[in-house]
């Protein structure tokens, strides 16, 4: 996967991905979505921690302006404790771009495995479609 | 239940948690009622017909049910780590 055809308009090189400067604004950043699958894509969907809106902003724009795409084109989704955990755990399990802390990583991927299991344990999915049925 | 019940009468008795095989003791009876905390209000939520999508989602949805006071959220809150 050398490049990826975003928005039908833009080519986007995965290096080139690779070597932004990450690390002046997230501790972690991974690709995901059918980007991440190698694409054509609607869009770049790129998982990060949680941060002030002053850091989003900037690295939105700085993002957009170093890949020569418009900001639309790009999708900074925010992971976090409270970030639902089919979410974190699809974009977590894409390409890493930039990882500086990976005990992070880990604590929110694992907290969802655990969900994940647990949900399958203890039969959510049957008991809330049982419900719903009823 | 018997077990936390038998946690109950331990604490009671006094604990000395410089002694490691007591502290991991009380460890593991601490996490064994985290989870069963967690695993109920999970069961709960979906049994009132309430789709969660993580730990946190399940406790927020008890207390929009009026199952868990701001206190009880609080402190549900508190034992998964958010």
């Amino acid at each position: 996967m050398a490049e990826i055809l975003v928005g039908r308009c833009y080519r986007v090189s995965l290096e080139k991905l690779r070597q932004f400067p990450w690390g002046r604004y997230v501790k972690f950043a991974f690709l995901f979505g059918s980007a991440a699958a190698g694409g054509p894509a609607e869009d770049v969907d790129i998982a990060i921690p949680r941060t002030d809106l002053e850091t989003y902003s900037e690295l939105l724009a700085e993002l957009a302006l170093w890949l020569g795409v418009r900001e639309d084109y790009i999708d900074l989704v925010e992971v976090g404790p409270e970030t639902s955990c089919p979410l974190a755990l699809e974009a977590l399990r894409g390409v890493p771009l930039y990882v500086e802390d990976w005990d992070l990583v880990f604590r929110l991927f694992n907290i969802c495995q655990d969900w994940e299991i647990d949900a399958r344990k203890l039969q959510l999915h049957e008991t809330l479609v049982a419900r719903w049925r009823a | 239940l018997l077990k936390l019940t038998e946690l109950g009468q331990e604490v009671s008795k006094g604990f000395d948690l410089n002694d490691m095989g007591q502290l991991m003791k009380f460890l593991h009876a601490l996490q064994l009622q985290a989870q069963a905390l967690i695993y109920m209000a999970q069961r709960a939520a979906a049994l009132m017909g309430e789709p969660t999508h993580s730990y946190a989602e399940a406790g927020a949805a008890l207390a929009r049910r009026g199952v868990f006071s701001p206190e009880d959220l609080r402190l549900y809150r508190a034992v998964v780590g958010v």
